[in-house]
């Protein structure tokens, strides 16, 4: 599985949301599903499955999916 | 005018802020003229002498005047959180026949029943929030004047603070902390922003934020988002309740604490006890980071045996019962229950645990079949009703932020996608389990601890 895949497979098992609806522009809070209590265990799991620590800001300024690729890649995960 | 709850007039504060939110602030003098005009206002419809109302209360200002009219106006309410569903309403409306419904700035006539209220009855609370139980908790004057007081015994609340009030109004816990804020003239500051926002941190950083207030899932997600990693000079204690927290992460505060010259006050509580039952001497945090510590003032927490036999000695398990001038005039779910009221003398809580050899108490479980779900406390057999009467035949059991839905039939991802709606709550609490067949006992009923053993043990 690729990143991308995974990825997605990790906002629809944080989000519980199906994976068509996983899409870059997805943004936090506009769904009722991606609120703050999900976000944590989004955090939780995207930490987990990427081995990366992430610190307040990156967990803050999450606010989409793409935004969730380019923090990523700061810590060398390649999309 | 002076204020049944604090013995003195808000105006005697004058100029001092007394709310503040994102948007707007008001000063105590403004607060005291806004509770003056609304009242007005709802006389002027003048529909009974002494109305029901139901109150559809926000973390705002408009909210807080609303609230105060009633108590100033010696008008009992329902208060129930302005995000609740219709569903919820409607069937407050059903059973309690509210003559108004107030929402901030918008009053509106509901019906004209002359309701029979006592003297005493001053709110009424819902235990589960927004998962929209029936059933409220009754709470006098008297109850609210109690657990004020003793709060402001143990808590370092100062006039010239501002404290955060992220909790819900409609909250007890939420509610203790606006009455004890206004009690000294100090200033509650509400904000729409979430921790996950960076103007929350700002207003953390920047407004001179002295205390914070919170239950587990809230703290929880503070430490996520490395809180111990800010110093908040102006912060000088925080408080916790509302389920227990995490012992690790008792301990991180603890230390966070300590390293920063702050204080950290866990504290044990009910809604049945108007809010605050006991409470940790910060002093004894880093010894027994799992302790509720003693009760307030003016309360007494003792323990009873499976045989209502009172425990005298340490380390012996039992019931916590609780005593005190906070506990409810006693449980409602309609209208026709308000006219009097029979107060019990000693609160069951319903939680299990023991005391040390200093007499600080521990929890250690739950007597009946409750769980909380992000801080919600939610009974099993009433999330379990509320499916059945919706279509879905199903038994419920689960643990603190774990609900398992067990069925008989295929229908798992309907019953989980109408749980999630039912109780708002984040899908990742919610598992559907497929059973063969219920475990029975010889009586003939549903075996619970045996269908929560194989349905944990797949988790």
């Amino acid at each position: 599985m690729d990143n991308n895949e995974k990825l997605k497979q990790v906002f629809c098992q944080a989000l519980g949301i199906e994976a068509d609806q996983v899409t870059d522009s997805l943004t936090y809070n506009t769904i009722e599903e991606w609120d703050s209590t999900a976000h944590m265990i989004l955090v939780a799991e995207l930490e987990d499955t990427f081995d990366v620590m992430l610190d307040t800001d990156d967990i803050i300024d999450m606010s989409t999916v793409g935004k969730a690729k380019e923090i990523l890649a700061k810590y060398e995960v390649q999309f | 005018m002076a204020l049944p709850l604090f013995n003195r007039t808000l105006d005697s504060f004058g100029e001092r802020l007394a709310l503040k939110s994102d948007t707007e602030s008001i000063s105590y003098l403004n607060l005291q003229n806004k509770v003056k005009d609304r009242i007005r206002t709802w006389q002027s419809h003048s529909v009974t002498s002494r109305p029901l109302i139901l109150l559809r209360m926000a973390n705002s200002i408009e909210s807080v005047v609303n609230y105060l009219a009633c108590l100033y106006a010696h008008y009992p309410c329902i208060l129930i959180n302005q995000s609740a569903p219709e569903e919820v309403i409607n069937s407050i409306r059903n059973d309690f026949s509210p003559n108004f419904i107030v929402v901030e700035r918008d009053c509106r006539v509901s019906s004209l029943t002359q309701h029979t209220l006592a003297e005493d009855l001053a709110l009424l609370l819902s235990t589960s929030g927004s998962t929209g139980s029936k059933k409220f908790v009754a709470l006098s004057y008297k109850n609210l004047i109690a657990n004020t007081q003793s709060i402001l015994g143990y808590l370092p609340i100062e006039q010239s603070d501002t404290t955060l009030g992220s909790l819900p109004l409609s909250y007890s816990y939420g509610l203790s902390i606006l009455h004890t804020h206004l009690a000294v003239g100090a200033c509650i500051r509400f904000t729409e922003l979430t921790v996950m926002e960076k103007g929350f941190w700002e207003v953390l950083e920047h407004e001179k934020i002295s205390s914070l207030n919170g239950v587990p899932s809230w703290y929880e997600m503070l430490l996520r988002l490395r809180f111990e990693q800010k110093t908040l000079p102006k912060l000088r204690y925080l408080t916790q309740a509302g389920g227990k927290l995490n012992k690790q992460l008792v301990l991180k505060l603890a230390g966070y604490a300590k390293n920063n010259n702050k204080q950290f006050y866990v504290m044990y509580g009910q809604t049945e006890a108007t809010a605050r039952i006991a409470y940790l001497s910060p002093k004894k945090l880093h010894v027994k980071p799992n302790s509720i510590g003693k009760a307030i003032s003016g309360g007494e927490l003792t323990l009873y045996d499976d045989k209502n036999a009172k425990i005298s000695q340490p380390q012996k398990e039992g019931e916590l019962v609780y005593r005190g001038p906070n506990i409810m005039l006693g449980y409602v779910d309609s209208a026709k229950e308000l006219g009097k009221f029979f107060p019990q003398e000693s609160l069951p809580t319903g939680d299990l645990g023991y005391f040390d050899e200093d007499g600080d108490f521990f929890i250690t479980g739950r007597l009946k079949r409750m769980i909380k779900l992000f801080g919600e406390r939610c009974s099993l057999d009433e999330i379990e009703a509320r499916l059945n009467s919706a279509g879905f035949p199903v038994r419920c059991i689960g643990e603190d932020n774990l609900l398992a839905i067990c069925t008989l039939s295929d229908s798992e991802k309907e019953i989980k996608q109408y749980a999630i709606k039912m109780l708002r709550t984040s899908p990742k609490a919610i598992i559907t389990y497929r059973c063969e067949q219920w475990p029975l006992l010889e009586n003939g009923k549903i075996d619970y601890t045996a269908l929560q053993r194989q349905v944990l043990a797949k988790v």
